[in-house]
């Protein structure tokens, strides 16, 4: 295999213990040589993922897969009977502790399992549309910063223009605005500048009027807005004579053309669309605004064949406009797989201009929950266009700071059309806020460390059961031999201790090794009482496990223990 | 005999296997089915339709040669029995009978 990238050892592990022996090597081999495809197409990270989503898919329909089997020729084919399955009952009953570790094991696992699918569904999950997992995501991989280069307005125009195996390719850019309806006050709201092709892309049509058409990108076209379901019933009190009427969007008035359908949300969650209206001619390549693309794979093309087009283009446009364009490596990604990789991965913007130290200041917490011992922190006017968004404090007088909410939003509305404030609130509300967050994050983590733990300690309460009830032959020949039960508990005991034992130190040994490697960070800091303390509760479990069926095991007739199994 | 009735996409899996000719493997299959049908379908529901297939006499298969890309590994490939054509044959036949009578387009029909 030198030379050749491996999938992930583990999802292969899976894999093999799952599939059938009649059909390892073949699939196993078929999903190595698809990996070794996806490694070319999307690199060997996007193929890992996919070679995990793959061993998932493959195991757990091999194992519907054999249970179908066994159903339809019956427990008697698998060479198994009924006495059995009515003699591994009566073993569960039998051993109640054993049977009631092994299933609250195997129920954690499950619901780690379940937790670990639905996050899986979300993920990979498709677009609520007709086809929706054809909607794919077009973007530049900058190959120098390893981060997707978004600037990419040349680009869409050649892509949209030369593309075959994928149609409708469209733009969007998201803003936040005040929006402004007759007779009521401001309201910030997030809205998506896009084209015309993302609603031939989603293939619903509007429920009142009509949608973006691609007149409406044009220069000097009237302004007009779509707007959403909710909105629709919300602002318009769901009038079926809403097209043609106005709303403020920033400083300037749009003119509703259309209302799309309930629960309709592309391409994120907007309720409100306007025409996306970007000259090319007005930019460098590979500059002008962040935009993302997208588009629909056309009949009879699949991934492979979009990236295989989009691969050509890049490398000639690579030739064409090599200091722009020689790092880039455009791809094509699911809608849904691109939209999850975007939100949790964290763009690098690259270095920042060179800053002048005018002052040295105390730190301070920016927020009401932020420690009073910041980290060190660098202070710095806050340009225009250079924040997302601000927290700014105001002190009133007089009057509850909530009442003031739709005359600041007019103060601002009136200053600049595009500045929106959303979320006012009391500096007593934020800090509830804050504290129930932090309070919901240390409950999250304070279940899964729970569930670690439980999990842990029916492994090792299954395990410790386990190796005594082995020895329940043992002590019934050494009751029949007139040994004392006390003295064979003590033996039982003892040994267990010497198990427990030997695991805690080497466990402890392991977890304060690597406590003070990390500064602390391990333990968080507890690590002085907290290893005492699970040190402690393993000893618990282990003697507890051991002494439970020890004492059953002695309360046994000793001919009775000798005639088992 | 009567014989088991092949479900829909145990046909498209013989039919992409016809399609592809003898000798075919899971992973050109897979992307016959997509290719043609359009969907985007599950591969380890392909696999386990034609270990089922085999196992039901419809298809036949052999191990080939292995190749350093696939780690080592042979690949299985199948071929579409005697029986299987029959299958087909006879799924068809099942088929255009009902649809005997019926306008094509299902024009009239609620």
């Amino acid at each position: 295999m030198t030379g050749w990238p491996s999938p992930p050892p583990l999802a292969r592990w899976l894999l093999e213990r799952a599939l059938p022996v009649d059909v390892r090597e073949a699939v196993s081999g078929d999903l190595d040589e698809v990996f070794q495809r996806d490694c070319r197409r999307y690199g060997p990270g996007w193929a890992r993922l996919r070679y995990w989503r793959k061993a998932v898919s493959f195991s757990r329909h091999f194992v519907v897969e054999r249970w179908r089997d066994r159903r339809r020729g019956g427990v008697m084919r698998t060479g198994m009977s009924w006495l059995d399955v009515k003699l591994s009952l009566r073993m569960l009953v039998r051993y109640p502790g054993l049977s009631l570790a092994g299933g609250l094991g195997i129920a954690v696992v499950i619901a780690c399992g379940t937790a670990a699918a639905v996050f899986d569904a979300v993920v990979h999950g498709t677009l609520p549309f007709e086809d929706g997992d054809r909607v794919v995501a077009l973007e530049n991989w900058d190959t120098s910063r390893n981060d997707p280069e978004y600037r990419a307005l040349h680009d869409f125009v050649s892509w949209r223009d030369e593309l075959r195996t994928v149609e409708d390719i469209g733009a969007y850019r998201l803003m936040n605005r005040n929006v402004t309806a007759a007779g009521r006050s401001a309201e910030p709201v997030r809205i998506a500048e896009i084209t015309a092709a993302a609603f031939q892309v989603a293939r619903v049509p509007p429920l009142v009027g009509r949608y973006l058409v691609g007149e409406d990108e044009l220069e000097g076209a009237p302004p007009v807005v779509v707007i959403g379901h909710d909105e629709w019933q919300r602002r318009f009190a769901g009038d079926p004579q809403v097209v043609g009427r106005t709303l403020q969007v920033g400083d300037t008035t749009f003119t509703v053309v259309g209302v799309m359908p309930e629960g309709f949300g592309f391409p994120v969650n907007e309720r409100y669309w306007i025409p996306l209206r970007l000259k090319p001619s007005d930019y460098e390549r590979g500059q002008g605004p962040v935009i993302y693309l997208f588009g629909r794979l056309a009949d009879g093309a699949d991934l492979g064949a979009a990236q295989a087009e989009l691969t050509v283009i890049g490398q000639r446009a690579a030739v064409d406009f090599p200091d722009t364009h020689a790092r880039l490596r455009p791809r094509v990604l699911p809608y849904t797989e691109w939209f999850f990789a975007e939100m949790l991965g964290p763009r690098d913007a690259g270095p920042g201009p060179w800053l002048e130290i005018v002052g040295v200041v105390r730190d301070f917490p920016p927020e009401p929950m932020e420690s009073t011992v910041a980290d060190a922190t660098l202070y710095h006017p806050v340009g225009r266009g250079d924040a997302q968004g601000v927290l700014l404090a105001v002190r009133v007088r007089g009057v509850a700071a909530t009442a003031l909410a739709s005359r600041l939003r007019e103060i601002a509305t009136a200053l600049d059309g595009s500045l929106q404030l959303r979320e006012i609130r009391s500096m007593d509300a934020l800090l509830r806020e804050q504290q129930s967050e932090l309070r919901m994050a240390a409950w999250l983590s304070g279940v899964i460390t729970m569930s670690v733990l439980l999990l842990s300690a029916t492994g090792l309460y299954a395990l410790m059961a386990f190796a005594v009830v082995q020895r329940r032959r043992e002590i019934g020949i050494r009751l029949a031999l007139g040994a004392n039960p006390r003295r064979i508990l003590g033996s039982i005991i003892t040994r267990a201790l010497w198990q427990l034992a030997t695991g805690i130190v080497v466990g402890v040994a392991i977890a304060a090794q690597l406590d003070m490697a990390t500064e602390g960070e391990l333990t968080g800091g507890t690590g002085r009482w907290m290893l005492p303390a699970v040190a402690a509760f393993v000893l618990l479990v282990g003697l507890i496990a051991a002494a439970g069926p020890a004492r059953r095991g002695l309360r046994l007739q000793p001919t009775e223990a000798l005639r088992e199994e | 005999m009567t014989r088991e009735a092949l479900g829909e996409f145990e046909q498209m899996v013989l039919l992409a296997i016809l399609h592809l000719g003898d000798g075919v493997y899971g992973v050109p299959i897979v992307d016959e089915i997509q290719r043609r049908t359009g969907r985007t379908v599950a591969p380890a529901a392909v696999y386990v339709t034609l270990r089922r297939l085999e196992q039901k006499g419809l298809l036949s298969s052999w191990m080939s040669d292995s190749t350093p890309e696939r780690g080592g590994k042979a690949r299985r490939c199948v071929k579409v029995t005697r029986a299987g054509l029959e299958s087909l044959r006879e799924s068809r036949k099942v088929l255009d009978r009902m649809w005997k009578g019926l306008d094509p387009n299902l024009r009239g029909a609620r």
